[in-house]
C-alpha cells in the first residue's frame, strides 16, 4: 500500500515561490507540524501521511543534509553525498509508489512547504535570477531538487544485487542529467539506463583516449537513434549490454579519429 | 500527425488485425480508451485484446526468411513518469494466420495521469546475414499501435478515506460522513473536503472492494447527490461565501482556482443553473428554495445531477 503525500496546488505553489524569492525559505517552525494548507491528497490508493509522519520525513532529510554540510557549508563533494543519501532515502524509505512520486505537486509540497531550507541550500539563489523555480516547484521531475533524486534512484534500482542502489554513485549529476534529458526514449527504459551506467562505470578504457563524458554523450545519441525503431524494453540484460557496448565502441572510435 | 518510418521493409497494415483493448473487471467489460472511473494506485488494470497476425504475409512483406522468429510485445507507459514497462511477450514462431489473445495486468502502483498501451510486432532474435533493407536486430519493430486512457487526470481527486466509524466515534451504522470545512471558502477544495466511508457498513465495504458493481455505483451516485446538496446548501446559506463570491461577477471570480468556493460555483454553473441563468442568479434561486422548501431544493439538485446516473439492476 502506497503512502500518499500532500500535493500543493499549482496556484499555492506559485504564491509560495514568490514569497520564497522575497523572504527566503520558511521551513516549518520547530515543534510544529508541516502545514497542510493549500494541500490535497489523492482520493484513494494508499494511506495518507500524518502530521507526525511529515515531521519525521523532514527530520530525516535534515539529518542527511546536515551530514553533507547543511545549512552553512557548501561543496561539490557535500552535494554529491547529499544526492546519493537522499536518493536512497526517498526511494527506499518513503513508501511512495511510482505513480505518486510522478505527481509534480507532491514535489512542490516537499520543495516549498516541507524542506524549502534544504532545497535553498542545495540550489542557492544566484545574483541575477534568485532561486530557480524548477528546483522548488515540481514542474519537471528531472529538475526538482528532490524529485530528480527519487527518479534517479528509481531508474537505477537493481533488485538483483547486494546493494540495489549501488549504481547511484556511478554517475555524477551532470552525466545523469544527460540521460534524464532523453526521457521519452533512453530514460524511459530503466533496464537500459542501468546498462548505460554499468558500462560507463566498468569501462576498462576509462581515463584513456577521449573524455569519458564525451564517450557517454556520443553513445547516448547513438542509442537514441536505435530507440526510434527498436523495442528496447523487450531485450534481455545481455542484449542491452551488447547494444550499449557497441554504441560506446562506435563513439570511442569516432572520437579518437577526430 | 507524425508518421514513423523505419529503415527497413515493414508489412502492410492488413497483415495484423487487432481488436480494441477492453478492460476486464469482476463484473463488467468496457472498451479501453475513455476516462477510467474509480481508478487509483491500488487498482491494477486488467486489459485484454485479440490480435490476428498473418505470419507468412508479415515475413514476406518485410523480406524476412520463413524461419525468422517474430513476437508480439505489449508495453505500458504512464504520462506522468514516462517510464515504460514490458507487460507481455508472446512468441509467434509458426507460419500461417495466428490468432492470439493478449491478456495483461498493468500494476496500478506504476501509473498516474494517463496510460498508453503499446502493442508491437517485432523480431524476436538477431537475423544472421539479413537481406538488404530488411530488419536485422532483435526487437526491430515491424508493426505497432497504441491506445491511451486517462486515469486521474494529473490532478487531485475527491478525498475519500475509509475508516471504521465505531472506532472513530461516528454513528456506527452510517454509510458516510462528509467532512466539510467551510471556514475559508478560498482554501483549496480538496483540502477542505473529506468524505469518510464507514468500513463497518457491509454495503460500503462491498462498494470499496469493487466499485464497478451496480450496487456500488448506485451507492456512489447517492453519495454524490448528498455531497452536492450539502456543499451547495452550506455555501448559499453562508454569508462569508456570499460576501466573497456572490457579490462578484463571473469575470471577477474565476472558478478554476481549485478553491472550495470555486468548486461550488462550477457545480452550480455546470449542473444546477437553468438555461440563460447566471451563476449568481442560480445561487440566489437555490438559496430561496432551500430556505422556503428544502425538499424541493434537494429535488432540484437531484435533477441537476441526473440522479441516479448509473443503471440500477
Amino acid at each position: 500500500m502506497s503512502r500518499l503525500y500532500p500535493r500543493l496546488l499549482p496556484g499555492a505553489a506559485s504564491r509560495r515561490f514568490k514569497d520564497l524569492q522575497v523572504m527566503g525559505p520558511q521551513p516549518p517552525k520547530e515543534g510544529e507540524e508541516p502545514s497542510l494548507a493549500d494541500a490535497v491528497f489523492a482520493a484513494t490508493g494508499g494511506t495518507r501521511v500524518t502530521g507526525p509522519d511529515l515531521t519525521k520525513v523532514r527530520f530525516d532529510l535534515v539529518e542527511r543534509a546536515s551530514a553533507s554540510g547543511f545549512p552553512t557549508q557548501r561543496s561539490r563533494t557535500g552535494y554529491a553525498e547529499f544526492d546519493v543519501s537522499v536518493a536512497r532515502y526517498l526511494h527506499g524509505a518513503c513508501g511512495m509508489v511510482p505513480g505518486e512520486a510522478a505527481q509534480r505537486s507532491v514535489w512542490s509540497y516537499f520543495g516549498l512547504v516541507l524542506v524549502p531550507d534544504i532545497c535553498a541550500w542545495r540550489y542557492p539563489a544566484n545574483e541575477t535570477r534568485g532561486f530557480l523555480d524548477d528546483r522548488f516547484v515540481g514542474a519537471d521531475l528531472t529538475r526538482h531538487t528532490l524529485g530528480r533524486l527519487w527518479l534517479r534512484a528509481h531508474l537505477l534500482f537493481d533488485d538483483g544485487v547486494g546493494d540495489p542502489y549501488g549504481l547511484i554513485v556511478a554517475l555524477g549529476e551532470a552525466d545523469m542529467d544527460q540521460i534524464l534529458a532523453r526521457r521519452l526514449d533512453v530514460a524511459a527504459s530503466p533496464a537500459l539506463v542501468r546498462e548505460i551506467v554499468r558500462a560507463h562505470r566498468d569501462d576498462p578504457r576509462a581515463g584513456s583516449g577521449p573524455k569519458d563524458r564525451d564517450v557517454l554523450r556520443d553513445s547516448l545519441k547513438r542509442l537514441l537513434r536505435l530507440a526510434a525503431f527498436l523495442d528496447l524494453d523487450s531485450l534481455s540484460r545481455h542484449q542491452l549490454a551488447s547494444l550499449v557496448h557497441e554504441a560506446r565502441d562506435s563513439s570511442r572510435r569516432t572520437l579518437e579519429s577526430r | 500527425m507524425s508518421v514513423r518510418t523505419y529503415p527497413y521493409r515493414t508489412p502492410t497494415a492488413d497483415r495484423v488485425v487487432a481488436d480494441s483493448w477492453v478492460r476486464v473487471s469482476t463484473s463488467d467489460v468496457e472498451i479501453f480508451g475513455g476516462p477510467l472511473e474509480g481508478w487509483d494506485y491500488a487498482t491494477d488494470l486488467h486489459l485484454r485484446r485479440s490480435v490476428v497476425v498473418d505470419c507468412d504475409g508479415v515475413r514476406s512483406d518485410a523480406g524476412l526468411r520463413t524461419d525468422i522468429p517474430i513476437r508480439i510485445c505489449v508495453r505500458s507507459r504512464p504520462s506522468s513518469s514516462l517510464i515504460r514497462t514490458l507487460e507481455a511477450t508472446v512468441p509467434l514462431a509458426a507460419g500461417g494466420r495466428q490468432s492470439i489473445t493478449l491478456d495483461v495486468v498493468v500494476a496500478g502502483r506504476n501509473l498516474a495521469g494517463a496510460v498508453t498501451m503499446e502493442t508491437v510486432l517485432e523480431l524476436a532474435e538477431d537475423v544472421v546475414e539479413p537481406a538488404p533493407f530488411t530488419a536485422a536486430r532483435a526487437s526491430s519493430m515491424l508493426w505497432r499501435d497504441e491506445a491511451a486512457a486517462s486515469l486521474d487526470g494529473d490532478s487531485g481527486l475527491l478525498p475519500v478515506a475509509p475508516v471504521s466509524f465505531s472506532a472513530a466515534g461516528l454513528p456506527p451504522g452510517a454509510a458516510w460522513y462528509v467532512s466539510l470545512d467551510t471556514a475559508r471558502w478560498e482554501w483549496a477544495a480538496m483540502g477542505s473536503l473529506l468524505v469518510l466511508l464507514n468500513t463497518d457498513n457491509p454495503a460500503v465495504n462491498a462498494a470499496l472492494e469493487d466499485p464497478t458493481t451496480a450496487g456500488a455505483r448506485s451507492l456512489l451516485d447517492t453519495l454524490e447527490v448528498d455531497l452536492v446538496t450539502d456543499l451547495v446548501g452550506r455555501a448559499v446559506e453562508d454569508e462569508r461565501f456570499r460576501d466573497s463570491y456572490l457579490a462578484a461577477g463571473d469575470e471577477d471570480s474565476p472558478d478554476d482556482d481549485f478553491s472550495l468556493g470555486s468548486l461550488v460555483r462550477a457545480l452550480v454553473r455546470v449542473r444546477l443553473a437553468q438555461p440563460n441563468e447566471s451563476v449568481d442568479e442560480a445561487l440566489s434561486r437555490l438559496r430561496e428554495l432551500r430556505a422556503g422548501d428544502p425538499s424541493y431544493y434537494r429535488a432540484a439538485v437531484q435533477h441537476g445531477l441526473g440522479y441516479p446516473r448509473s443503471e440500477v439492476g
